[in-house]
C-alpha cells in the first residue's frame, strides 16, 4: 500500500492540517462564546500539540524518503528547515495567547491561520518539484496575508495587508513565469519536460541553458528572494512588520524565512550547483547570489541604526540576517560538501529562537490601552529595572542577534562565515563581520533604553504564563544551543550528511 | 576536594561565576549581604589562584592542562592552561577583585545586586581569557568580557555613560569581529586530514610548516587590531578617556588595570606567536606606535584638569612601556613587561581608587576644586603620593623594576630587515607612523601655545609643556648630525625606506623615546600633586574633609605593600615569569627567522644555549625542562653599577 505508506511520511502535515480544522470546527461549536473566550485553552492546547508533535516528528528523520511519485521528498532539508518552521509556530501560538485576548482579537482563527501557513511551511520545505514548492509558497503566503491584516480595524494593519499582498502577488507571478520558461527550456533539452528538480538538475549539468531558461531561473530566483525579505526585494518587510500583529511579524521574520531559504537552497542547488552555463558559468550566477548576500547585510544593518521604532528596526534587521544566511547559500552553491547547509540549519534555528524571544519581548510592552499604536525605542526606558526578567530576556535576545557569544548568534555566524571562508569567499566573512559590528550598534542601543536611561512612569504590560514559557523557551535555546553548539549542530549534520540538493 | 585539585583552573574560572548566579538570587535592594558574598567569593578564588601559584612550577611549560571535547565537529575543544605570563596574570585579577569588591562599600549605592553579578561575570570572563588554550574559548571569553563591562560603564557610569559605554564596546567589537574571521581563516587553512582545530599550540605548530602566503600579513594585521584596540595603542585609543573617566571607580579599575593587560597578553600569546614571520617585519612599526602612546599619552595628561582623566592618560602612556617590551623580544623585556603588567594594574588601579575616594568625599574630580588636602588628609595624600611615585619609576618600588627592565630589554634587542613584500609593507606602515607622530606632537604644541595664550594653564606648567613640546619638534626637525643626533625621529625612518638603517637602531631610539616618557610621567603626576595636596585650601569645603576610613586604609594597604614587595623582591615574580619569557622569545625568533638574541654583555646569557634549542619543539604546550636561567636580579642590579646607556647597535 504504497499510499498509505506516502500519507504516513506526511504525518506533520496531517497532523497541523487536521489541528486548524478542528480548531476552526472548535470556533463555531456551541459552547464556544467568542466574548468570552472560555473555550480558547483548549484552542491553544490543540494548537500547541499539533506544533510540538510536527516538531517531533521532524526530529526522528532518519534518511530520505520521495513519496507521491516524487514530488515530496522527505529529507534533511524537510527535517531541519521545516523544523525551524513548526518551531516558530509554537512559539508563536505561546506568544500570542496574552497579545490576542489583551488586544480581544479571535483566537481560533488565528491558530488555525498559523497552522495552515506551518503546512504551506512543511511543503516547501519538502517539495520536490518546483510546481508543489509553488503551491506551498502560495499557501503560507496567503495565510500570512491575512495575519498581516489581522487588526482588522488599525488602517496601519490594513495598509499592511495590502502591500504585502500586492508585492506578494507579484512574487508569486514572478515564479510561475520562471517556471513556464523552465518548463520550456526543459522541452527543449529533455524528451519529457517536467518540473521535476532532480530532472532540472540533471538537464541543466549536461546542456547549454538558453538565455530563456536563464531568465526563469532568475525569475523564480527573485521570487523566493522576495520571500526572505533580501536586498533589493526588501520594501516591504519595513511597512508590513509594522502594521501585522506582533506576533504575527515574528513569525513572518522566522518561520517565512526558513521555509524561503529551504526553497532557495532547493532551487539554488538544482539550478545554479550545476553551472549555468548560459549566463557565463556558474561564477557569475554566484557572484549575483553574492551580491544580494552583501547588499542585504550592508543596506539592512545600515538602516536598521536609523530606525525610531522598535518593530521597522528589527525588519531591517531581519532583512540583515537574510543577508548573513545567504553568504552560507553562495558557499553552499559553489562546495555543497563542505558544511555549508548545516550551518544554515542552525543559524536559522538560533535566529528564530532569538527573533521570536526579542518580539515577544516587544509585545508584552503593547498594552490595548496604550493611545500611541507605535511601541518606539524610547519608551522602553528604563523598562528593564522595572521587569527583571523581561530586561534579562531582552539582552540575551539583542546579544544573540548583535553576534556575541556565548549564544546561537555567534555560533551561527562562526559555521557560516566558515563555511564561506572553506568555500574560498573570505571577503563575505569580512563584510559579514564589519556589518555586524555595524548591527551591535542599534541592537545595543535597545538594552540602552532598557537599562540605562530614566524610566517615564510605567505604562504597564501584558502578562500571562503562555508569554513566561515562549520567552523561557527562546532564551534557553538561544543560550544552550549557543554554549552547546553541537545539541542542534550534531542533528542538522546527521540529517543533512546525505543531501545534495 | 579532588575535583578542584584535578580541575584547578576549571574551578578558578568558574568560581565567580556560579557566584553571580547565586548572588541573583538575594533579594532586591539589598547591599551588604550581597557585597559581603561578592567578596567571600573573590576571596576564595584569589585562594585557589595562589594554590595555582604554589603547584605551579616554572620550568615546566604549559600546567594545570584539562582539555575536552567541546563541538566535535569544528575540532573546538575545552582547553585550559597555564604558563609562567597567565599566571601572573591570574595573580594580579584575582588580586584586584576582593579590592575592587571592596571599593563598592563606598561607592556603589544603587543596584548592589547587579553590579555584583557583572563584576563576577567579567572576572570569570577575564580569567577564561587568560587561562584559554583553545582560540574558539579564548575567543568566547574575550567577547564575553564586553557584557558586563557594557553594563557596568552604562548603568552606573557618570553623566555622559551611555556614550561611553557603546564607543567603547564598538571599537572593541569591530576588531574582534575581524580577528574573529581571521581565526577562522587561519583555523580552516591549517586544516588537514584530521580536521579543523582550534587549539592554540596546534595550530601554532601547523602554521610553523604552512606557507600562507601574503594573507598572512591581514591575518595578523586583524589579530594585531583586535589586541590593540583593547590595550588600547595609539591611534586606537580614542575610546579610553570616555570609557575611563565616564566608567564607576570599581569597573575603571577593573578595565584599566586587567582587561587592558588582557589586550597585551592576547598580542603576545596569539598574534605575535602565531605570525612570527610577519609578526616580526612589523615590530619596530609596533614599537613606534608604543613610543608615540607613551609621549602622546604623558603630554596629554599634563594639560589634564579632571584628575581621573589624568590617570587614563597616564594609563595610556604607561600601557606602551608594556607594548615595547613585548615587541622587543628580548626575555628581558618581556619579563619586565609581564611584570609592569602587574605593577600598571596594582599601581593605577590603586590611584584610580584614590581619585574615586576624593569623589565620594566632594563630588568633584577637578583638580582646581581641591588644593591644599594635604593638610586635612595626610593619610590619604601620602597613599596617593606613594603609589604615584611608583608609576613614576622611583628605584626601590615596583615601577621601577618593570619599566627598567622594558627599557633595558628594547636596548638590547635587534630585529631583522625583511625583503619581501611583507617587509615593504612594514616599511610603509613605519613611515606613516613617523608621519602620525609628527602631526600628533605639532597639534599637541598647537593646543598647548593655544592654552597657553589664554592662561587657562599655570604659569609653570606652561612653560614645562611648551619646553617639552620645542624639545621633540627640535629632536624631529633639526638637521642630523650622524645615525642618531638631530632629527632623532624623521631622518633614522627616512633611513629606514631606503633600508640603510637596521632595525637594532630603531629600538635604540625608541628606548631613548620612552626615557623621555619616563621624565614626563614625573612632570604630570609631580604636577597633580603639588595641584591637589600642597599650597594653601582655597576651597572652605576642603577644610573639613575626612581622611581614610579603616576600611579604606584596608583597602589600600596591599597595594602599598604589593609596590614594596615587588619593587624590593621581584625574584619570586620574575622566577614565574622568566621562563616563559625565555620561551616565547626563542620560538619566535627562530621561528621568525630572526637572529638568536644576543647575549647581553651585561648579563652573562650565553649564545650556546640558544643555539641548542630545539627547533622542532616550537611550543610552550610541550611540557619539558628548560635549563635553570641566569639570575634575573643580576639583570637589575648590575647596570646600575656600569653606565649602561651604550649606544644601540655597538653589539653588532
Amino acid at each position: 500500500m504504497t499510499i498509505l505508506h506516502d500519507l504516513a511520511v506526511l504525518t506533520p502535515i496531517w497532523l497541523l492540517a487536521g489541528a486548524a480544522g478542528l480548531i476552526l470546527l472548535l470556533t463555531v461549536a456551541p459552547g464556544y462564546h467568542r466574548p468570552g473566550l472560555e473555550g480558547a485553552g483548549h484552542l491553544t492546547f490543540v494548537a500547541l500539540s499539533a506544533l510540538a508533535g510536527a516538531t517531533w516528528f521532524l526530529g526522528q528523520f532518519d534518511g530520505p524518503v520521495r513519496v507521491f511519485s516524487g514530488a515530496i521528498v522527505f529529507d534533511g532539508l524537510g527535517a531541519t528547515l521545516g523544523g525551524v518552521a513548526t518551531l516558530a509556530g509554537f512559539i508563536t501560538i505561546l506568544m500570542s495567547t496574552a497579545y490576542l485576548q489583551e488586544h480581544k482579537l479571535a483566537q481560533g482563527e488565528f491558530y488555525a491561520i498559523v497552522l495552515l501557513a506551518c503546512v504551506g511551511m512543511l511543503i516547501v520545505a519538502m517539495a520536490a518539484d518546483l510546481l508543489v514548492m509553488f503551491i506551498g509558497v502560495e499557501m503560507m503566503s496567503l495565510a500570512m496575508y491575512v495575519l498581516a491584516g489581522f487588526r482588522r480595524g488599525l488602517r496601519r494593519a490594513q495598509e499592511a495587508a495590502f502591500k504585502y499582498f500586492v508585492y506578494g502577488a507579484f512574487a508569486s507571478a514572478f515564479i510561475v513565469f520562471g517556471m513556464a520558461q523552465i518548463f520550456g527550456e526543459m522541452g527543449r533539452l529533455t524528451a519529457s519536460p517536467s518540473l521535476d528538480l532532480q530532472r532540472i538538475a540533471a538537464a541543466f549539468a549536461h546542456a547549454d541553458v538558453s538565455a530563456m531558461g536563464c531568465l526563469g531561473v532568475a525569475f523564480v530566483l527573485a521570487g523566493l528572494l522576495f520571500k526572505i525579505a533580501s536586498v533589493p526585494f526588501h520594501m516591504w518587510a519595513p511597512d508590513v512588520y509594522e502594521g501585522a500583529p506582533t506576533p504575527a511579524t515574528a513569525f513572518m521574520a522566522t518561520g517565512i524565512k526558513a521555509a524561503g531559504f529551504a526553497g532557495l537552497c532547493r532551487f539554488a542547488m538544482a539550478t545554479l550547483g550545476q553551472g549555468l552555463h548560459g549566463i557565463g558559468g556558474d561564477e557569475t550566477s554566484v557572484q549575483v547570489i553574492e551580491a544580494v548576500a552583501i547588499a542585504s547585510m550592508v543596506l539592512g544593518n545600515l538602516l536598521a541604526i536609523r530606525q525610531v521604532q522598535i518593530k521597522r528596526m528589527l525588519a531591517y534587521s531581519s532583512i540583515a540576517h537574510a543577508g548573513y544566511v545567504l553568504v552560507g547559500v553562495v558557499a553552499l552553491v559553489g562546495h555543497p560538501e563542505r558544511g555549508a547547509m548545516p550551518a544554515i540549519a542552525y543559524y536559522l534555528f538560533g535566529y528564530a529562537a532569538m527573533t521570536l524571544g526579542a518580539f515577544t519581548v516587544i509585545m508584552a510592552f503593547e498594552r490595548r490601552d496604550d493611545p500611541r499604536v507605535d511601541l518606539t525605542v524610547d519608551r522602553l526606558a528604563g523598562a528593564g529595572h522595572r521587569y527583571p526578567a523581561l530586561g534579562l530576556a531582552m539582552a540575551v535576545f539583542m546579544f544573540g542577534l548583535a553576534g556575541i557569544p556565548p549564544t546561537t548568534g555567534f555560533f551561527g555566524k562562526l559555521a557560516l562565515f566558515t563555511a564561506a571562508i572553506s568555500a574560498g569567499r573570505p571577503e563575505l566573512a569580512v563584510v559579514g563581520a564589519l556589518t555586524s559590528a555595524a548591527g551591535a550598534y542599534y541592537y545595543l542601543r535597545v538594552l540602552a533604553t532598557l537599562y540605562m536611561q530614566p524610566t517615564h512612569g510605567d505604562e504597564g504590560r501584558i502578562h500571562s504564563f503562555w508569554l513566561g514559557a515562549a520567552l523561557w523557551v527562546c532564551a534557553s535555546i538561544t543560550v544552550v544551543a549557543g554554549v552547546l553548539p553541537h545539541t542542534y549542530m550534531g542533528f542538522a549534520e546527521r540529517a543533512l550528511a546525505s543531501w545534495k540538493g | 576536594m579532588n575535583f578542584v585539585h584535578d580541575h584547578l583552573l576549571t574551578a578558578l574560572v568558574f568560581l565567580p561565576l556560579v557566584g553571580a548566579s547565586i548572588a541573583l538570587a538575594f533579594p532586591r535592594g539589598e547591599h551588604t549581604g550581597v557585597r559581603g558574598f561578592a567578596m567571600a567569593v573573590s576571596l576564595a578564588d584569589l585562594a585557589l589562584a595562589v594554590t595555582a601559584w604554589a603547584r605551579f612550577e616554572p620550568q615546566a611549560g604549559l600546567q594545570f592542562v584539562e582539555s575536552a571535547a567541546w563541538v566535535p565537529a569544528f575540532g573546538i575543544r575545552y582547553m585550559v592552561g597555564l604558563d609562567g605570563i597567565a599566571l601572573l596574570m591570574v595573580l594580579l585579577t584575582t588580586f584586584m577583585a576582593p579590592l575592587v569588591v571592596l571599593s563598592t562599600y563606598s561607592s556603589i549605592a544603587t543596584r548592589t545586586r547587579e553590579f555584583m553579578v557583572c563584576l563576577l561575570l567579567l572576572q570569570t570572563c577575564m580569567l577564561g581569557g587568560f587561562v584559554a588554550t583553545d582560540m574558539f574559548l579564548f575567543f568566547t571569553f574575550w567577547e564575553c568580557t564586553l557584557i558586563p563591562a557594557y553594563f557596568l560603564i552604562g548603568i552606573w557610569g557618570g553623566r555622559r555613560r551611555v556614550h561611553a559605554a557603546l564607543k567603547f564596546f564598538l571599537y572593541t567589537i569591530t576588531g574582534s569581529l575581524l580577528m574573529f574571521v581571521a581565526i577562522m581563516y587561519t583555523v580552516w587553512s591549517v586544516a588537514d586530514a584530521g580536521g579543523m582545530t582550534f587549539s592554540w599550540p596546534e595550530v601554532a605548530e601547523r602554521l610553523s610548516h604552512t606557507e600562507l602566503g601574503d594573507v598572512e600579513i591581514w591575518l595578523f594585521l586583524a589579530f594585531a587590531l583586535a589586541f590593540a584596540i583593547k590595550v588600547p595603542l595609539f591611534p586606537l585609543h580614542s575610546w579610553l578617556p570616555d570609557a575611563y573617566a565616564e566608567a564607576p571607580t570599581p569597573a575603571t579599575v577593573i578595565l584599566s588595570g586587567v582587561l587592558a593587560k588582557l589586550g597585551a597578553f592576547g598580542f603576545l600569546r596569539y598574534a605575535l606567536w602565531l605570525f612570527p614571520h610577519t609578526a616580526a617585519a612589523f615590530l619596530p612599526t609596533l614599537g613606534i606606535l608604543a613610543v608615540i602612546g607613551i609621549i602622546y599619552g604623558a603630554l596629554v595628561a599634563t594639560v589634564q584638569f579632571d584628575a581621573k582623566r589624568l590617570i587614563a592618560y597616564a594609563s595610556l602612556s604607561h600601557m606602551g612601556f608594556i607594548m615595547l617590551g613585548i615587541v622587543a623580544m628580548t626575555v628581558t623585556g618581556l619579563s619586565g613587561s609581564a611584570l609592569q603588567m602587574v605593577n600598571h594594574g596594582v599601581a593605577t588601579g590603586a590611584l584610580f581608587l584614590l581619585v574615586g575616594v576624593i569623589y565620594e568625599r566632594r563630588r568633584t574630580r577637578e583638580m582646581a576644586d581641591l588644593g591644599g588636602i594635604a593638610q586635612v588628609m595626610p593619610l590619604y595624600a601620602a597613599t596617593f603620593v606613594w603609589l604615584a611615585l611608583s608609576t613614576m619609576g622611583l628605584p626601590g618600588l615596583a615601577g621601577f623594576v618593570g619599566e627598567f627592565l622594558i627599557l633595558l630589554g628594547t636596548f638590547s634587542s635587534e630585529g631583522l630587515a625583511v625583503s619581501s613584500t611583507t617587509g615593504d609593507v612594514a616599511r610603509a606602515a613605519i613611515i606613516l607612523a613617523a608621519a602620525v607622530v609628527v602631526l600628533a606632537i605639532g597639534i599637541l604644541a598647537a593646543n598647548v601655545a593655544r592654552h597657553g595664550s589664554k592662561g587657562v594653564l599655570g604659569g609653570s606648567s606652561k612653560l614645562l609643556a611648551l619646553a617639552v613640546a620645542t624639545c621633540l619638534l627640535l629632536g624631529l626637525l633639526a638637521p642630523p648630525m650622524g645615525p642618531l643626533g638631530g632629527g632623532l625621529l624623521v631622518q633614522p625612518l627616512l633611513q629606514v625606506a631606503d633600508s640603510q638603517l637596521p632595525f637594532h637602531e630603531i629600538y635604540g631610539l625608541l628606548a631613548m623615546v620612552a626615557l623621555l616618557g619616563i621624565v614626563l610621567s614625573a612632570v604630570y603626576m609631580l604636577q597633580a600633586i603639588q595641584r591637589i595636596f600642597f599650597g594653601p585650601i582655597r576651597h572652605p569645603e576642603n577644610e573639613h574633609l575626612l581622611d581614610l576610613s579603616v576600611r579604606e586604609c584596608c583597602l589600600f594597604a596591599p597595594f602599598v605593600v604589593l609596590t614594596v614587595v615587588i619593587g624590593m623582591h621581584p625574584q619570586p615574580f620574575l622566577n614565574i615569569v622568566q621562563p616563559t619569557a625565555e620561551q616565547y622569545t626563542r620560538q619566535f625568533r627562530l621561528r621568525a627567522g630572526m637572529p638568536p638574541e644576543q647575549a647581553h654583555p651585561l648579563v652573562g646569557r650565553a649564545d650556546a644555549r640558544l643555539d641548542a634549542a630545539d627547533p622542532q619543539v616550537p611550543l610552550p604546550a610541550v611540557r619539558r625542562g628548560l635549563p635553570p636561567t641566569g639570575n634575573p636580579l643580576q639583570e637589575l642590579v648590575a647596570p646600575r653599577r656600569q653606565p649602561h646607556l651604550r649606544a644601540p647597535g655597538r653589539n653588532q
